[in-house]
């Protein structure tokens, strides 16, 4: 096999599981996922010959990634599956059940699915990739005062359309 | 807020993603893009040539192609946007020129599979090692179209809803000939949400759910609506033939031909079940004994996979004798049991017993098996 084509087979197979995660994040939808992933990996496959031994391949792979999950959000709508009434919080329990922590994904994703591309961006890098402002601001080709301020909107955005949320979370962050 | 908790819900929500192996749909989009490049370049060369040499040039579908399209989004509803390819024939010459050291396939009908991308949803005829596209809806937005294509048992029809502008959650219901260009408008406000939003009984038959969340079972071969009242979800399934029904009552599952009917229990693997939104029936055995489960994602899209059998007389889950990863488990209406695998096929006898495996190349894998037709 040739060899280049062989450590891209083995980039995809190592490093799919984790950018299927965050690209889920993003569209909040596993097909959406797949096709993000599948074509950000299709721009990296048709730059391997100067990614693959440069160890930027990931990082090549995300940027692409971020950069057309906010194209295609411009052009697309996605389906989105409302639980209906949003849950009461229960913001004295330490211990959620399982029911609860099940109903408390379903107010996330809900919420996630309420913010613009940008902004789901900015919250799955900063929170969940645990990158820098300056590292979320190189990924998505903006400045870090724009990170910061799409950070910002987008937390206040989330207090807003699930509040119950919001709260839980101060509640467990002042009980810390 | 509580950042580490909310990190903590973040990272909960992203594990409800399946892996899964994109390798060969990343290598074809990458080929898909490199043609387009190469196309592009190559226009622009000739509109450079035709600049340079003051030569007006005209391009003209051949006669064979489609005719040049306007700019813009359309949103016509008849003819719907459906390009077709004729279906293969089995050719007894090709066979037997090509059969003599060949054993004869435990599959010798036609698989039709569901291959979809953000703007397209194709439908592949596969009979032997043939794999053609016989039918392809475009859409803009990746919604209704891409979450409700699917083809009759028998293989000759294909419906779909086509998107509305309610947010992709509802629209027109189309209804056609496999391998042939034209569809019928059937049904308005269809919902399009769902791990199997329709559902046929038999091959003329289609159980749709209204947005009103009303069902109606809609006869595609009269064009007009079954009278009676279908039952108020679409949460069901029918066996090939139409014969067999399996739904849920009162949260109780059960099968039916219409002269008996028979409870079941399933408990799913707890493990896994924590993931998912429930199981449904995803096909039933020509004698209403066995059935196929699948799980009910949290998101609303098309789920037609499935894992386990369960014998509906003993609510016993069947050990079916194939190795790996299971992602589809059909039963035909030959009385075969089409499990398909993560690396190939494996038909079974009613007994579950093996008949043999049959190939799939790399890219029929990550399609979605709709139907067979002996």
């Amino acid at each position: 096999m040739d060899p280049l084509l062989s450590e891209f087979d083995s980039f995809v197979r190592h490093r799919t599981p984790a950018l299927l995660r965050s690209a889920y994040l993003l569209t909040g939808d596993q097909h959406l996922a797949e096709d993000l992933v599948q074509s950000a990996l299709a721009r990296t496959h048709r730059s391997w010959s100067r990614l693959h031994d440069s160890g930027n391949a990931e990082a090549y792979t995300r940027k692409i990634m971020y950069h057309l999950q906010v194209s295609w959000w411009r052009r697309r709508r996605v389906p989105e599956s409302m639980p209906g009434d949003l849950p009461e919080p229960r913001g004295g329990d330490s211990a959620p059940d399982h029911a609860q922590q099940t109903t408390l994904r379903l107010t996330l994703r809900a919420a996630l699915a309420k913010l613009s591309a940008k902004q789901r961006a900015v919250l799955v890098l900063r929170f969940f990739e645990d990158r820098t402002e300056a590292e979320a601001a190189d990924l998505l080709g903006v400045t870090v005062g724009t990170v910061k301020s799409q950070t910002s909107k987008a937390l206040a955005k989330l207090r807003t359309v699930a509040p119950e949320l919001a709260e839980l979370y101060v509640l467990e962050g002042s009980a810390r | 807020m509580n950042h580490d908790r909310f990190r903590l819900d973040l990272a909960g929500l992203a594990d409800e993603v399946t892996p899964v192996d994109l390798r060969d749909r990343a290598l074809r989009t990458s080929r898909r893009l490199g043609i387009q490049r190469a196309v592009a370049t190559s226009a622009a060369a000739l509109v450079m040539i035709a600049a340079a040499t003051g030569t007006a040039l005209a391009i003209r579908p051949n006669g064979q192609g489609p005719a040049p399209q306007p700019a813009g989004p359309s949103t016509s509803v008849s003819p719907p946007p459906v390009e077709v390819t004729p279906i293969p024939e089995p050719s007894a010459s090709a066979e037997a020129t090509n059969s003599p050291a060949k054993p004869p396939s435990v599959l010798a009908g036609t698989r039709y599979y569901l291959e979809t991308t953000s703007t397209k949803a194709r439908i592949h005829a596969v009979r032997g090692s043939s794999d053609q596209v016989v039918h392809q809806l475009p859409f803009a937005t990746y919604g209704c179209e891409a979450n409700t294509f699917t083809v009759s048992p028998d293989g000759k029809r294909v419906a779909w809803v086509q998107d509305s502008t309610d947010g992709g959650t509802s629209g027109v219901l189309l209804a056609g000939t496999i391998g042939e260009r034209g569809a019928t408008r059937l049904l308005e406000d269809v919902n399009c949400l769902g791990p199997r939003p329709l559902v046929w009984k038999g091959s003329d038959l289609l159980m749709v759910g209204r947005k009103s969340g009303q069902s109606v079972l809609f006869d595609v071969a009269a064009n007009k609506r079954v009278n009676g009242d279908p039952g108020q979800e679409t949460d069901r399934c029918w066996s090939a033939d139409g014969r067999w029904l399996a739904a849920v009552s009162e949260g109780k599952p059960y099968v039916t031909d219409e002269t008996q009917s028979r409870q079941y229990t399933y408990t799913p693997p707890k493990d896994e079940a924590a993931h998912w939104d429930g199981w449904q029936v995803r096909s039933v055995s020509l004698d209403g004994r066995y059935v196929s489960v699948g799980w009910v994602g949290t998101d609303p899209s098309r789920h037609d996979d499935s894992f386990a059998v369960v014998d509906t007389t003993t609510s016993k889950v069947v050990d079916l004798p194939v190795q790996g990863e299971i992602r589809s488990i059909m039963f035909t209406v030959d009385n075969k049991v089409i499990v398909k695998r993560a690396n190939g096929i494996t038909v079974l006898d009613t007994n579950f017993t093996s008949l043999g495996p049959v190939a799939e190349t790399a890219p029929v894998r990550n399609m979605w098996l709709l139907a067979y037709a002996p």
